[in-house]
Protein backbone atom coordinates (compact mmCIF):
# COMPACT_ATOMS: atom_id res chain seq x y z
CA UNK A 1 0.00 0.00 0.00
CA UNK A 2 2.79 2.40 0.89
CA UNK A 3 4.21 1.76 -2.57
CA UNK A 4 1.13 3.27 -4.13
CA UNK A 5 1.28 6.43 -2.02
CA UNK A 6 4.93 6.84 -2.89
CA UNK A 7 4.30 6.21 -6.59
CA UNK A 8 1.40 8.64 -6.63
CA UNK A 9 3.29 11.43 -4.88
CA UNK A 10 6.33 11.10 -7.10
CA UNK A 11 4.20 10.93 -10.23
CA UNK A 12 2.18 14.00 -9.26
CA UNK A 13 5.35 15.93 -8.45
CA UNK A 14 7.12 14.90 -11.66
CA UNK A 15 4.17 15.66 -13.91
CA UNK A 16 3.66 19.01 -12.22
CA UNK A 17 7.28 19.97 -12.84
CA UNK A 18 7.07 18.84 -16.45
CA UNK A 19 3.64 20.08 -17.44
CA UNK A 20 2.66 23.10 -15.37
CA UNK A 21 4.09 26.42 -16.48
CA UNK A 22 6.04 28.00 -13.64
CA UNK A 23 4.52 31.40 -14.28
CA UNK A 24 1.29 30.50 -12.45
CA UNK A 25 -0.64 33.42 -13.88
CA UNK A 26 -3.96 31.67 -13.51
CA UNK A 27 -5.34 29.47 -10.72
CA UNK A 28 -6.60 26.91 -13.27
CA UNK A 29 -4.73 24.47 -15.48
CA UNK A 30 -4.66 25.30 -19.17
CA UNK A 31 -5.97 22.82 -21.76
CA UNK A 32 -2.44 21.99 -22.91
CA UNK A 33 -1.31 21.42 -19.35
CA UNK A 34 -4.21 19.03 -18.79
CA UNK A 35 -3.47 16.91 -21.85
CA UNK A 36 0.21 16.97 -20.90
CA UNK A 37 -0.83 15.58 -17.50
CA UNK A 38 -2.79 12.75 -19.12
CA UNK A 39 0.16 11.80 -21.31
CA UNK A 40 2.55 12.14 -18.37
CA UNK A 41 0.54 9.73 -16.20
CA UNK A 42 0.19 7.17 -18.98
CA UNK A 43 3.89 7.22 -19.82
CA UNK A 44 5.00 7.29 -16.21
CA UNK A 45 2.99 4.17 -15.39
CA UNK A 46 4.19 2.35 -18.49
CA UNK A 47 7.80 3.23 -17.70
CA UNK A 48 7.27 2.09 -14.11
CA UNK A 49 5.98 -1.27 -15.36
CA UNK A 50 8.97 -1.76 -17.66
CA UNK A 51 11.41 -0.96 -14.87
CA UNK A 52 9.61 -3.47 -12.67
CA UNK A 53 10.01 -6.18 -15.30
CA UNK A 54 13.73 -5.47 -15.74
CA UNK A 55 14.23 -5.54 -11.97
CA UNK A 56 12.34 -8.80 -11.68
CA UNK A 57 14.46 -10.39 -14.40
CA UNK A 58 17.66 -9.22 -12.66
CA UNK A 59 16.42 -10.68 -9.38
CA UNK A 60 15.69 -14.01 -11.04
CA UNK A 61 19.18 -14.15 -12.55
CA UNK A 62 20.74 -13.31 -9.22
CA UNK A 63 18.61 -15.91 -7.43
CA UNK A 64 19.66 -18.58 -9.94
CA UNK A 65 23.32 -17.68 -9.48
CA UNK A 66 22.99 -17.80 -5.69
CA UNK A 67 21.29 -21.18 -5.95
CA UNK A 68 23.98 -22.53 -8.26
CA UNK A 69 26.67 -21.37 -5.87
CA UNK A 70 24.88 -22.95 -2.90
CA UNK A 71 24.45 -26.22 -4.81
CA UNK A 72 28.13 -26.25 -5.68
CA UNK A 73 29.12 -25.64 -2.07
CA UNK A 74 26.81 -28.37 -0.88
CA UNK A 75 28.21 -30.80 -3.41
CA UNK A 76 31.79 -30.02 -2.37
CA UNK A 77 31.13 -29.96 1.34
CA UNK A 78 29.02 -33.08 1.21
CA UNK A 79 31.95 -35.51 1.18
CA UNK B 1 18.72 60.21 7.11
CA UNK B 2 22.35 61.13 7.41
CA UNK B 3 24.97 60.22 4.95
CA UNK B 4 22.87 60.85 1.88
CA UNK B 5 25.13 62.63 -0.52
CA UNK B 6 23.75 65.82 -1.84
CA UNK B 7 22.96 64.66 -5.31
CA UNK B 8 21.84 66.99 -8.03
CA UNK B 9 18.02 66.89 -8.27
CA UNK B 10 17.86 64.80 -11.44
CA UNK B 11 19.83 62.00 -9.73
CA UNK B 12 17.97 62.22 -6.42
CA UNK B 13 14.83 60.68 -7.90
CA UNK B 14 16.86 57.79 -9.33
CA UNK B 15 18.63 57.30 -6.02
CA UNK B 16 15.36 57.10 -4.11
CA UNK B 17 13.96 54.61 -6.65
CA UNK B 18 17.04 52.40 -6.35
CA UNK B 19 16.81 52.55 -2.58
CA UNK B 20 13.16 51.47 -2.74
CA UNK B 21 14.03 48.55 -5.03
CA UNK B 22 16.76 47.35 -2.68
CA UNK B 23 14.40 47.61 0.27
CA UNK B 24 11.83 45.59 -1.62
CA UNK B 25 14.38 42.84 -2.35
CA UNK B 26 15.20 42.65 1.36
CA UNK B 27 11.52 42.51 2.26
CA UNK B 28 10.53 39.77 4.70
CA UNK B 29 7.03 39.38 3.30
CA UNK B 30 5.68 38.51 -0.12
CA UNK B 31 4.78 41.23 -2.56
CA UNK B 32 1.52 41.14 -4.54
CA UNK B 33 2.99 39.26 -7.47
CA UNK B 34 4.69 36.65 -5.30
CA UNK B 35 1.56 36.25 -3.22
CA UNK B 36 -0.78 35.57 -6.14
CA UNK B 37 1.84 33.37 -7.78
CA UNK B 38 2.11 31.17 -4.69
CA UNK B 39 -1.65 30.97 -4.35
CA UNK B 40 -2.13 30.04 -8.01
CA UNK B 41 0.67 27.51 -7.82
CA UNK B 42 -0.93 25.77 -4.85
CA UNK B 43 -4.34 25.67 -6.56
CA UNK B 44 -2.86 24.33 -9.78
CA UNK B 45 -0.90 21.69 -7.89
CA UNK B 46 -4.06 20.49 -6.19
CA UNK B 47 -5.97 20.42 -9.49
CA UNK B 48 -3.19 18.52 -11.18
CA UNK B 49 -2.99 16.02 -8.32
CA UNK B 50 -6.74 15.43 -8.72
CA UNK B 51 -6.34 14.84 -12.44
CA UNK B 52 -3.39 12.49 -11.88
CA UNK B 53 -5.52 10.57 -9.39
CA UNK B 54 -8.35 10.31 -11.88
CA UNK B 55 -6.12 8.98 -14.68
CA UNK B 56 -4.34 6.64 -12.26
CA UNK B 57 -7.66 5.17 -11.12
CA UNK B 58 -8.74 4.71 -14.74
CA UNK B 59 -5.48 2.94 -15.51
CA UNK B 60 -5.86 0.68 -12.47
CA UNK B 61 -9.45 -0.20 -13.39
CA UNK B 62 -8.40 -1.07 -16.93
CA UNK B 63 -5.54 -3.22 -15.65
CA UNK B 64 -7.84 -5.07 -13.27
CA UNK B 65 -10.35 -5.62 -16.03
CA UNK B 66 -7.68 -7.13 -18.27
CA UNK B 67 -6.39 -9.33 -15.46
CA UNK B 68 -9.90 -10.58 -14.73
CA UNK B 69 -10.49 -11.30 -18.42
CA UNK B 70 -7.17 -13.13 -18.68
CA UNK B 71 -8.02 -15.23 -15.62
CA UNK B 72 -11.52 -16.00 -16.91
CA UNK B 73 -10.28 -16.68 -20.44
CA UNK B 74 -7.64 -19.08 -19.14
CA UNK B 75 -10.22 -21.43 -17.66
Amino acid sequence: MEMYTDLFNKMASTCFSKCASQKHKEPDLALGEMSCTDRCVAKYLEAQEKVGIVLQRANEVQAKQAQALADMQNAMGGR
Amino acid sequence: MEGIPNLPPHLQGEFMRNLENIQMKDSLSLDKYESSCVEHCAERYIKMTQRVGLRFAESQALQQKRAAEAAAGGK
